[in-house]
């Protein structure tokens, strides 16, 4: 390895497309005003403690609080801003509809009544908090939990989230609940421990951009992935694609497929397969690959012996994708070595 | 002297370019715009006396990160990435290796690396920013160089 070896992987890792913000600028803004808050009451504490005669201060009775690493965790005080308007990097315009925020403690769930004019509703969520994926708040639409808004980990930079509604009744309301975690269940043990983590959670309307973007290429399948190799792979572009065709040779061995997107709405689409005669339960979601490791998220399947292996699959997204085309890619992989395993 | 009207065209312009060395430094988009905002907010508490907005917030980005890292050693970085994520199987040319390594390099060499090989600035300017002597930041290039297993002649160099 060179100098500019290392200068070629820094550029390679850090001059892909970053994570797009829009909501940065009144995050700062938020963060200022959170920072100055909690000078002015870390003042008046101090002040109070003095006067109390040496009584000790401690970090959690303060409304704010900062963990050891830096991070403001706001336990009663709302999470991070969202903006009320904003476009999306491929033209769409979002406008917020309403707005409110939970936390884990203080205020856990808040609904929403929004109108439904019959443009296509999203969730935004920016938290300030743990980003851990089970310490998630849930989404309803009416009383039934919404099956394309899921809140993943929690993070300050803004998630846009489907949400898809019955369009009959002129308004729908949103609830988000943060008293149980979106993927907890019996046994899990770690659900049990309530992190700090204050969400702000906004319902947008958007506007489709008026001529379909271009989305950008998809990554090549790595041609092996620990004990796997590429034995075919195939593309197209939603909605134009939407039916997956795969012909392998089959060995007998296990069958595992995978699936990349791009695009603005690359993380809303969702396949389901046909292995030959295996149908494998559920669908599975895109991957997003732009720097870094593979992403990988394969799906097995057992097949039985054969020459050829017939691979078919439907293409579909969460929501609207009007004029918000998505490139897509799907890999078929195969065991190596002759154990199955 | 920066105007503080001007603070929103530099967060517009400019942040991405700093997020992409946050990302270098932290190994996560996640922490690292978590990295950009704890810098950007600190220099709006300063923007009427910077002269150079840029290599100011930078300054801060890279002195955030590396007390971040003092007092987040025992515990672990927030990710937005999913807990499973796959490790590849190291390719033939090693660079997902590399990454690897410079990832596992002690704070204040992994920002030297990323200040002098991503962001090209000279010693005495990676020296300015991080407030320590020019010789330091040669031996922690070194040092860093060395552990990445870099080009045995350059640490040489840089040694001497």
């Amino acid at each position: 390895m060179t100098v500019q070896d290392l200068r070629d992987l820094l550029r390679e890792r850090a001059d892909g497309p970053p994570p797009a913000n829009p909501a940065r600028l009144a995050q700062v803004r938020a963060r200022v005003s959170r920072t100055r808050r909690r000078r002015r009451i870390t003042t008046g504490v101090a002040v109070a403690a003095a006067v109390a005669a040496g009584a000790a201060v401690l970090p959690g009775a303060l409304p704010d609080t900062v963990t050891p690493g830096g991070r403001t965790t706001a336990a009663t005080a709302p999470g991070p801003e969202l903006p009320e308007s904003f476009t999306a990097p491929d033209g769409a315009a979002y406008r917020r509809l309403a707005v409110t925020s939970i936390g884990r403690s203080g205020e856990q769930k808040k609904t929403l009544t929004v109108p439904v004019t019959g443009r296509p509703l999203d969730v935004a969520v920016a938290c300030d908090g743990e980003g851990r994926a089970d310490n998630t708040p849930m989404v309803y639409v009416g009383r039934a939990p919404s099956p394309s808004a899921r809140i993943g980990a929690c993070s300050s930079r803004m998630e846009l989230l489907p949400l898809v509604v019955s369009q009959g009744d002129g308004q729908v309301e949103i609830t988000f609940d943060a008293t149980r975690s979106g993927v907890c269940g019996p046994g899990m043990t770690a659900c049990d421990e309530a992190v700090p983590a204050a969400w702000t959670l906004g319902v947008y309307e958007w506007t489709p951009p008026a001529e379909p973007a271009d989305p950008a290429p998809v990554k090549e399948f790595p041609a092996r992935f620990e004990g796997w190799k590429l034995a075919g792979s195939t593309s197209g572009v939603w909605p134009r694609d939407s039916v997956v065709r795969l012909e392998i040779e089959g060995h007998g061995r296990k069958v595992a497929l995978d699936q990349l997107c791009s695009g603005e709405l690359a993380r809303r689409m969702r396949f389901t397969y046909r292995v030959g005669d295996e149908e494998p339960a559920g669908g599975a979601n895109c991957g997003v690959w732009e720097s870094g490791a593979y992403p990988a998220a394969l799906t097995e399947v057992e097949v039985p012996e054969g020459e050829r292996l017939v691979i078919t699959g439907e293409v579909a997204a969460w929501g609207e994708t009007t004029n918000r085309p998505v490139r897509w890619s799907v890999g078929a992989y195969t065991r190596t070595g002759g154990s199955g395993e | 002297m920066a105007d503080r009207a001007m603070f929103q065209d530099f967060v517009s312009a400019r942040s991405d370019r700093l997020l992409r060395t946050a990302y270098l430094l932290t190994h996560d988009w996640g922490t690292a715009e978590d990295l950009l905002q704890e810098a950007l907010a600190k220099a709006w508490s300063a923007w009427p006396g910077i002269d150079e907005p840029e290599s100011y917030v930078r300054r801060v980005l890279v002195t955030t990160y590396t007390s971040w890292w003092r007092r987040r050693w025992r515990r672990e970085l927030p990710s937005d990435t999913i807990p499973d994520v796959a490790v590849l199987d190291p390719p033939a040319d090693g660079r997902e290796e590399l990454w690897r390594a410079v990832g596992r390099l002690p704070a204040r060499q992994r920002a030297v690396i990323v200040l002098r090989f991503y962001e090209d600035l000279a010693v005495t300017e990676v020296a300015q920013l991080m407030g320590c002597a020019a010789g330091t930041v040669k031996s922690q290039t070194a040092k860093a160089l060395a552990s990445l297993r870099v080009d045995e002649s350059i640490v040489k160099e840089l040694r001497g």
